[in-house]
């Protein structure tokens, strides 16, 4: 086994076993994932539907992959458990699943921690593409040897959009009035007017076409964040 | 599943309007009587000063002192008009009471001059007299300095009446109603509002078959429904009867109105008494003198009771308090003098009613019209027991909170709605299933959003609890020691919220921004507010200082203050609270 950091079993699909801590908050997805993690021959050694239990499971098992949902909810989202994980256990990968196509929809900045890998959930299109990125995660050495593979995020593309733009985009998507955007940020409401028109045109959204520019910048936001803004996902 | 946290049994306010109307037909009325009192003021300024004039010239004047008399009465009458027509540019110019200071002091300006003037009259037209300068000068100077202060005043009033009877008139209601109110909006409401909506989440599940036809639902009915919900959510206001108890308002003309009947008191005075002490021995005077104090104090305390009470019974207490001091001061009729020192003939006493009536008008009219619209109401208000202060500002928050959750449905949910039944539409174009299944979860997904909303209008969950709620995932990945004070523990409502948001804040900041493993917060009272102070073992990013959340602190009107040390960051948020 040498350097590699985890344990390699015999799986059903002939691969290699790897020990998963897998947290995501929508039951069913956990559920589904959970069982299909397993019927790749992966060890589960968790399955959390927060952050609470998650330093137990790294301590009581040497964990090769924590699989984390991005958006759990209130409290610590996926990218600040990854930074936990990274400090409790530097071995173990780190795989960011979201329907999120930026953590910056979700208001999230900042890089990824070292070893963290962030995948869009749309874009996993088959059990042998999550089995493909977990083994990523878990195997820094083929991933510096092959990078990413050319399926990665395909699709989930974003516009290019400054972080103050998306937080704007979020706050149009929720249904929030120019005014009370403006109130919220202690700004006139020109500006933000002249803002979600600045947007609108970044989104190719056409203001003086017959539909709404909101809700059309709304479904905008829908689809880079794979559902509406507050909505249960990841 | 979360209940719904909406409130279709609205509290409706049937009566909102009639209030509203009552008000206007107040405010009305007081105008009207505002008019009438300014021109009756006028008519008897004039006859006053004309009564004055006869008065002076003696029982038999001559031509000579006549046609003077006649003189001095137009000049005076002319000087009330010049001052009327001042003080009313004045009061254009500087409407608001805020400037009342410099008002009054240019209206006792004026007004002493039209004192000073009324003397030169009498020295140049040779009138005799016995009243010396200085009483024509103050005498001039407060009455017109109070005259126009108190109509300024009034004018200022009348136009803040309506708004402020309004205003205050839901205040009273929400005391009376507030216990009702509370139970109405809790949870077997909320429960109501479940069973209202279910259905049409259900409806939105089932049909994926016609998506355009789909679509349509969502927007007409669904959306709809929400719209229609979350307006007579956002109509939750009740109305009021403002008028107070008996002892109320004795209490406030004893303890904060006994100005205009000592200014009336203190003419009297001035006019009268010396002509006293000069005819009858000194404690005959003071006996005389005490009563018609006491007369005063005593008919205008109860003209300002009646006033207060029945404001729409305005002008008839108002003739009824002039009656009276009428038929008071005719007993006394041979205790007063001409300005010449002889005792005053009937006729010439009758002569004097005008001034009589122009003095009383002074000084109750517009005084008491004032009150009745402004400062009646204010007092009223001041007069709110602690309990039903505590039972108004619980109802305060209820109805805040209903508000928040009409504003979410109307702007959140609805909107995802439409943008949803669009997205469905043209899915439906483009043939694409998947797509119009996806709009149609989130159709589904954004009515179960609504179970978000329960948080927002919890206003019964204490701090403890929700802080415990915050911290508990937090210390999986940062270690939180907590120090704070029990009576914060236990609050509730706005500043359990303001606190929770505060603290989340600083651990969010402290580990994302600061990189730190553990936090230590403490939180407690002080005579500004609520103080919350963190120290970490991290690096203060000052990037972060322009992000959300620390627009959310500015929003909740905090300020802050940052410490860099070795040792980490110590960051202090003052909460302001009410």
């Amino acid at each position: 086994m040498g350097g590699f950091p985890y344990r390699w079993r015999a799986s059903k699909v002939g691969r290699c076993a790897v020990r998963v801590v897998y947290v995501e908050d929508d039951d069913f997805t956990r559920m589904t994932t959970a069982a299909l993690l397993r019927d790749l021959g992966h060890e589960v050694v968790a399955a959390l539907p927060g952050s609470v239990g998650l330093m137990d499971a790294l301590d009581s098992a040497s964990v090769d992959v924590a699989v984390l949902d991005l958006d759990l909810g209130g409290g610590p989202t996926g990218l600040d458990l990854a930074v936990a994980v990274r400090r409790r256990s530097p071995k173990t990968g780190v795989l960011v699943l979201s329907t999120y196509a930026d953590p910056a929809l979700l208001g999230v900045d900042g890089p990824l921690p070292p070893r963290t890998l962030y995948a869009v959930k749309r874009t996993l299109r088959s059990p042998e593409q999550l089995n493909e990125a977990i083994e990523l995660t878990g195997d820094p050495i083929r991933l510096d040897e092959s990078g990413l593979p050319q399926w990665w995020n395909q699709g989930a593309e974003l516009p290019r959009l400054r972080a103050s733009q998306i937080e704007l985009l979020r706050d149009v998507a929720e249904g929030w009035t120019n005014a009370e955007i403006a109130a919220r940020r202690s700004v006139r409401e020109e500006a933000v007017e002249k803002s979600v028109q600045r947007l609108a045109r970044a989104l190719d959204v056409d203001t003086q076409a017959s539909g709404n520019p909101r809700v059309l910048m709304t479904q905008a936001y829908v689809q880079m964040a794979g559902g509406a803004p507050g909505g249960d996902r990841g | 599943m979360c209940r719904w946290p909406v409130a279709p049994q609205v509290v409706t306010v049937a009566n909102l309007p009639k209030a509203a109307a009552a008000d206007r037909s107040l405010a009305e009325r007081l105008q009207g009587w505002t008019h009438f009192s300014w021109r009756l003021s006028i008519v008897s300024s004039v006859l006053g000063v004309v009564a004055v004039t006869l008065t002076a010239a003696g029982p038999q004047p001559s031509d000579a002192v006549l046609g003077r008399a006649f003189l001095g009465a137009l000049g005076a009458l002319l000087v009330t008009n010049a001052i009327v027509a001042i003080a009313q540019w004045l009061a254009r110019v500087r409407p608001h009471p805020q400037h009342g200071f410099a008002l009054v002091a240019i209206f006792a300006g004026i007004g002493a001059l039209f004192g000073a003037v009324g003397y030169l009259s009498t020295v140049v037209l040779s009138l005799p007299t016995t009243v010396p300068a200085i009483v024509w000068i103050i005498s001039g100077a407060v009455i017109v300095a109070w005259w126009m202060t108190t109509a300024e005043l009034g004018r200022y009033a009348r136009v803040r009446a309506g708004i402020e009877r309004s205003a205050l008139a839901a205040r009273a209601e929400s005391v009376r109603d507030a216990e009702a109110l509370r139970v109405r909006l809790s949870s077997d409401l909320l429960a109501e509002a479940h069973d209202e909506l279910l259905p049409v989440r259900d409806m939105v599940r089932g049909e994926a078959t016609d998506a355009q036809a789909t679509a349509a639902r969502i927007e007409s009915q669904v959306a709809g429904s929400v719209r229609s919900l979350s307006h007579r959510l956002w109509q939750v206001n009740p109305e009021v009867d403002l008028r107070p108890s008996t002892v109320t308002v004795l209490k406030t003309i004893v303890t904060k109105r006994p100005f205009r009947p000592a200014l009336l008191s203190l003419l009297y005075v001035l006019v009268d008494a010396p002509g006293w002490f000069q005819r009858a021995a000194p404690l005959d005077a003071l006996s005389v003198l005490s009563v018609s104090v006491l007369g005063i104090f005593f008919v205008m305390g109860v003209a300002n009771y009646l006033m207060r009470r029945y404001p729409h019974w305005h002008v008839w207490v108002f003739i009824g308090a002039i009656a009276v001091f009428q038929v008071a001061t005719l007993a006394l009729a041979p205790w007063h003098e001409s300005l010449d020192g002889r005792p005053l003939t009937v006729g010439e006493y009758l002569l004097s009613v005008p001034l009589s009536i122009a003095l009383i008008v002074l000084t109750t009219g517009f005084g008491s019209w004032w009150e009745s619209s402004k400062s009646l109401i204010h007092d009223y208000a001041q007069a709110l027991d602690e309990n039903e202060a505590a039972l108004f500002a619980q109802t305060q928050a209820a109805a805040a909170a209903t508000r928040e959750v009409a504003a979410l449905l109307h702007g959140s949910v609805q909107s995802r709605l439409l943008a949803a039944a669009q997205s469905m539409r043209v899915a439906a174009r483009r043939g694409d299933v998947a797509a119009v299944e996806s709009a149609l979860a989130a159709a589904a997904q954004a009515l179960e959003g609504l179970a978000d909303l329960e948080h927002s209008s919890r206003t019964d969950v204490n701090a403890r609890q929700q802080i415990s709620d915050i911290c508990e995932p937090w210390r999986e990945v940062i270690d939180i020691e907590l120090e704070m004070e029990d009576s914060l523990l236990d609050a509730q409502g706005d500043v359990a919220s303001s606190l929770c948001a505060v603290v989340e804040e600083l651990i969010t900041n402290a580990f994302r921004h600061g990189s730190a493993t553990s936090i230590m917060l403490r939180a407690g009272w002080e005579s500004r507010g609520i103080t919350v102070t963190s120290l970490d073992n991290g690096t203060f990013d000052s990037s972060s200082s322009t992000g959300l959340g620390t627009r959310i602190i500015d929003s909740l009107g905090a300020q802050r203050h940052v410490d860099l040390s070795d040792a980490g960051t110590r960051v202090q948020v003052l909460l302001p609270v009410r």
